[in-house]
């Protein structure tokens, strides 16, 4: 098992994503320390968990992993949800372009499930409107 | 266990199929014609072959010689113009006439055919459907084969401490198979297709390859790396769901033809 490979597969294209946007969009990994919640800046926060590693056979067991990942958007409040909208539109992308991916002779191969979401918040402390959009995720380490 | 999953004496977990890579492959019915040297017209470059087959504008087709009898490889020779292994396009069929045209580019100008060929009886000349062909959006497909049993018991044994077991020997094999399909927007879908070639009277040339896993190699699909069951097939029916809810889709069952060929090593 391979969970940095696994991670890499999602979070590296949706960094590339948000990276490439016009004013590039911020994205905060698991551990990595968000942006203080007393800013308006937009971000993006990604959460990838794993579920399940494998599943035991009656005489080993077999790599099968499985899990979610939780997109959040952060945006300005009292904006309106446009923004937010578009940026949930850059995530849903990548997401719906890994399961275009065939599966090749190395590195992982990875789909995803349906996307649930985007549902939509804004508590009264925050700064920030907040999108989000979950989806399940089955990987599959080739190498 | 392979060796490469044994490290210090311990056996290291193998990755499971999770059928994640699946795919379906299809080539239409009613895309299998054959003609001899008499159907070979050299004026208007134009092939006859049966009536009512299911060529459409645009399908991949390939030429070769078959014995009529075995329908394994025949001798002969192709109509001059027309080369074995070679990817045509067909440009016009006439269903009621079954005369074909085909290009050598999709919507190209027809094949210049110069000769009648020769094809000595039982041998003759077939036109099939080129290559088996992705069917998109796929939501999932089941196989199922089985095997009959017939019940061989005979009756007065003598009895013994314990009951007489029932014997029995393999009968037929059979088959049945089913995907369900998202329909789309494109009218040339395969998927599209699958649905008509249930009515299709002839069905000639109907079949799937069920990929259990679809590997790719330096971005081609690599037969020898994949996984997959492959057989001439006879589509039963079609189940259209349309409702408020969800996704429009369609559901095909289909039925072996023949023995499916099972390719589950990853070697050639």
């Amino acid at each position: 098992m391979n969970y940095q490979a696994i991670r890499a597969a999602v979070e590296n294209p949706l960094l590339s994503a948000f990276g490439a946007l016009v004013p590039a969009v911020p994205v905060h990994f698991d551990n990595i320390t968000a942006v203080p919640p007393n800013t308006t800046t937009e971000y993006v926060r990604v959460n990838v968990t794993f579920g399940i590693t494998n599943e035991p056979t009656l005489t080993s067991s077999v790599d099968n992993a499985r899990g979610a990942i939780v997109i959040r958007i952060f945006t300005e409040k009292g904006r309106g949800p446009a923004r937010n909208q578009t940026l949930l539109t850059t995530a849903v992308n990548v997401l719906e372009t890994l399961n275009n991916g065939t599966k090749g002779t190395s590195g992982v191969y990875f789909k995803v499930g349906e996307i649930n979401g985007p549902t939509f918040s804004a508590t009264e402390e925050s700064p920030h409107f907040m999108g989000r959009i979950d989806t399940s995720y089955v990987a599959t380490v080739l190498s | 266990m392979p060796a490469h999953n044994v490290v210090f004496g311990k056996p290291m977990a193998t990755t499971v199929l999770s059928g994640t890579s699946g795919a379906l492959y299809y080539k239409p019915a009613g895309t299998t014609g054959s003609f001899g040297e008499a159907g070979v017209n050299t004026t208007t470059d134009t092939i006859t072959v049966e009536t009512y087959l299911n060529f459409k504008v645009g399908d991949p087709v390939k030429f070769s010689v078959i014995n009529s009898q075995t329908g394994g490889s025949g001798s002969g020779t192709l109509p001059a113009g027309l080369s074995a292994g070679t990817t045509y396009y067909v440009i016009a069929y006439t269903a009621n006439t079954g005369a074909l045209q085909v290009s050598a580019t999709a919507g190209g100008a027809a094949v210049d055919i110069t000769d009648d060929g020769t094809a000595a009886a039982p041998n003759e000349f077939q036109v099939a459907y080129a290559d088996f062909a992705v069917v998109g959006q796929v939501r999932d497909w089941s196989f199922e084969i089985s095997r009959a049993e017939i019940d061989v018991t005979t009756i007065g044994q003598t009895p013994g401490q314990y009951v007489p077991f029932r014997s029995y020997i393999s009968g037929f094999g059979d088959g049945t198979g089913t995907a369900t399909v998202y329909m789309t927007n494109e009218d040339a879908a395969l998927s599209n297709r699958m649905v008509q070639d249930v009515l299709q009277r002839q069905q000639t040339g109907a079949a799937f390859k069920l990929y259990t896993d679809r590997v790719f190699s330096g971005g081609t699909l690599s037969e020898s790396l994949s996984r997959s069951i492959s057989f001439d097939a006879v589509l039963t029916s079609a189940s259209l769901n349309i409702n408020p809810d969800d996704a429009q889709s369609v559901t095909v069952n289909f039925r072996p033809a023949g023995t499916p060929s099972f390719d589950f090593s990853t070697s050639a």
